[in-house]
């Protein structure tokens, strides 16, 4: 197990480069840089990283840089999590015969990918980590919609969200189906940590990397990741969507011990309606329709519904 | 009347699926064929058809293959690393004669490659995609127009030979906004090829039961006729079989139905199998496909303005090859031939292999840059 890290204050905290460069090609505003120096920055361990196809890889390698300062794997759409899976076995394997030249080192295997990697075309390869329960963690940068592709719906993208393949017209409202809840699926392997993290709850988010970092066997982490070109938002308001996302609880903060405990890590003190969170962003913007406003109270229903269940499985404990 | 619209490759290819009768689309999202599934998910839901994107590319071929076994023209579109995922099931396709439509929008490779560059290097892939014995029938759309009548014509093709059928654009050509000229949709209509159909008692209905060289006859679903589809080796009625004549019969019959027809017949349709651009009197003879035979109309025209000679040879239906023509063109034109193609030479191999020769020049680019007219001019001219 290695050393926790202390994190002094959010000023350097935010602004430490060590693992991962600023100097990228993402979208102005995109919460992914964010996320990533968060659970970077979060630990001292030695990192092996690797990240599916999608905006982060794109964006975050452009030969002739790099922003990763640590050892980083890019590999097809759907194998983040095998290919972090099969250096973390070799790495036990080397451990056990004793050729490691630094065994003392703390070493872990982050794996990065985005909601179409992991929700869909990589769910099966996630699973399977979990299932065999790799000493690794995967992380999915969520942010509800195929984004380096065209914004086509993924099966993260929330019901009512026009996206390119869910377009909202006069006859649709855009995205039919509820997103799927990875997190409860992920948990339902009993692996020992799950949990659903924001970038703007950066305490929050250190405190679950770095227990998630800690703890032996699997982990699986859920970043929201708000879109600014495809959520349709200012740049400048990633943090404000991010803020207005957790305190409406349309993405509720809370973790999942091994496939049972859950708790619940964050609870707004002034909760905002959820009519707020959609009407923040362009690709909710015809729910305000008089023949889809229906749609609005639905979403508020839902998300009630769903605080209610997650506070009672909390109370509950199993 | 033909039709003269403004669209793109990617849009128009969409648009002819669903001219020519397809009425479900199963994909998933990669770039650059990305706008087929868009386009076909707004038309496809307002003509009564089905367009769903699906969890990745394995379900999204798949998904077309359980709607075309239900007897309606299907269709997927993807790039290169979605074929080689989808490779399993184009092989299913294969075996079980299950026609089938895949719309290949090439780009750079191997792997993720160059998701956003323009390449031809899926011309391999497209003739050997997946394992085992098989004969594959694949289009190549060389201009805007093409992008809509060889998909038309690839459905029908599929339709006509129980078979996947390749139609394969390039980024290049899937992006390219610009006029294009449409047949009249009646003549469209008047062309759809329909797969065969038995109408006989359910009792007699042996789906494989055909002679050496022809396709299977596959009734649609939900009709009352029972039968047996799967990837294994099948007898007449289409279950599993391991003997030995059965199984032979099997390949010999799935490469004969297109190759050995194609020879015999001369092209698996009516439909011009390549084009000869001012290939007359020429002495000098391009050889290109896809959107690099757009450059070639220019360096032609370029060269002959300069006094050379030269001509083109575009194939349209790359495989099977338009060989007779082929060997021709070998004959006629000597070492005076040059082929260009965005990728390492994978079609120049078809062409040596054809004119048993390798005295021809290539131009071969594989990083994600077209190739200019300017290019072609002054290779040729090295060559006189």
């Amino acid at each position: 197990m290695g050393e926790v890290k202390k994190i002094k204050n959010l000023k350097e905290f935010s602004t430490s480069a060590d693992r991962f460069e600023g100097a990228n090609l993402l979208c102005p505003g995109c919460a992914h840089s964010i996320i990533v120096r968060e659970v970077l920055n979060a630990t001292n361990d030695d990192l092996i990283l690797a990240s599916s196809t999608g905006c982060l890889e794109v964006c975050t390698a452009v030969y002739p840089y790099t922003s990763w300062d640590a050892s980083w794997i890019h590999i097809g759409f759907e194998n983040g999590s095998t290919a972090v899976a099969g250096a973390e076995a070799m790495y036990q394997a080397l451990k056990k015969k004793g050729r490691l030249k630094q065994p003392d080192r703390s070493t872990k295997f982050v794996a990065f990918g985005g909601d179409g990697a992991s929700y869909d075309i990589g769910f099966q390869w996630i699973s399977g980590c979990m299932e065999r329960g790799h000493d690794m963690m995967y992380i999915v940068l969520d942010n509800e919609v195929y984004a380096n592709t065209g914004g086509q719906r993924s099966s993260a993208t929330p019901i009512g969200a026009s996206a390119t393949t869910s377009p909202a017209g006069r006859k649709s409202y855009g995205e039919k189906k509820n997103k799927k809840d990875m997190v409860a699926i992920m948990a339902a392997h009993n692996i020992p940590y799950s949990a659903q993290v924001a970038p703007n709850k950066w305490k929050d988010m250190v405190k679950k990397i770095q227990h998630g970092l800690n703890v032996e066997g699997p982990v699986f982490i859920n970043a929201m990741s708000p879109c600014t070109t495809e959520w349709k938002f200012d740049p400048k308001d990633t943090m404000m969507i991010s803020d207005l996302a957790t305190d409406s609880l349309v993405f509720p903060l809370y973790e999942i011990i091994d496939g049972h405990e859950l708790n619940i890590t964050y609870r707004p003190k002034h909760k905002v309606p959820v009519e707020e969170y959609l009407a923040a962003q362009g690709r909710f913007k015809h729910l305000f329709k008089a023949e889809y406003k229906h749609m609005i109270k639905e979403w508020q229903d839902r998300v009630d519904a769903t605080w209610e269940s997650l506070q009672r499985r909390e109370e509950a404990r199993v | 009347m033909a039709r003269e619209v403004i669209s793109t490759g990617n849009e128009l290819a969409a648009k002819a699926a669903i001219e020519a009768g397809a009425r479900f689309f199963g994909g998933y999202p990669i770039t650059p064929s990305s706008e087929v599934m868009h386009v076909s998910s707004d038309l496809l839901p307002k003509v009564g058809g089905v367009a769903i994107q699906m969890e990745d590319e394995i379900a999204g071929i798949s998904s077309a293959l359980g709607a075309s076994m239900s007897g309606v023209k299907a269709f997927t579109a993807t790039s290169g690393p979605g074929i080689s995922l989808k490779a399993e099931q184009i092989g299913l396709g294969f075996i079980a004669e299950i026609p089938l439509v895949i719309i290949n929008v090439m780009r750079g490779g191997p792997s993720t490659g160059l998701p956003t560059r323009v390449s031809q290097a899926d011309i391999g892939q497209a003739q050997y995609p997946t394992h085992g014995d098989y004969a594959s029938v694949t289009l190549c759309a060389g201009s805007l127009t093409e992008c809509y009548t060889q998909t038309v014509r690839a459905f029908n093709l599929a339709e006509k030979y129980m078979t996947p059928v390749f139609i394969l654009l390039d980024e290049t050509i899937g992006h390219m906004h610009g006029k294009a000229i449409l047949p009249d949709i009646e003549e469209v209509e008047a062309g759809i090829v329909n797969r065969a159909t038995f109408n006989g008692d359910p009792k007699d209905y042996k789906p494989y039961d055909v002679p050496m060289n022809k396709p299977a006859v596959l009734n649609p679903m939900f009709k009352g006729y029972r039968y047996h589809v799967t990837g294994l080796h099948h007898g007449a009625e289409g279950f599993p079989t391991e003997d030995a004549a059965q199984c032979e019969f099997n390949i010999e019959r799935l490469v004969g139905k297109i190759n050995t027809v194609a020879a015999q017949e001369n092209g698996l349709d009516d439909l011009p199998d390549y084009e000869e651009y001012m290939l007359d009197d020429a002495e000098i003879c391009i050889i290109a496909y896809g959107s690099i035979g757009l450059g070639a109309y220019e360096a032609v025209q370029k060269l002959r303005a300069q006094g050379i000679k030269a001509g083109m040879f575009r194939p349209i239906l790359l495989w099977p090859s338009p060989a007779k023509k082929l060997a021709e063109i070998g004959k006629k034109f000597k070492d005076k031939i040059f082929v260009t193609e965005l990728n390492m030479g994978q079609y120049s191999k078809e062409i040596e292999r054809i004119i048993k020769r390798d005295d021809f020049t290539t131009l071969n680019k594989a990083n994600g840059r077209p190739i200019a007219p300017a290019e072609m001019v002054e290779k040729v001219k090295e060559m006189m």
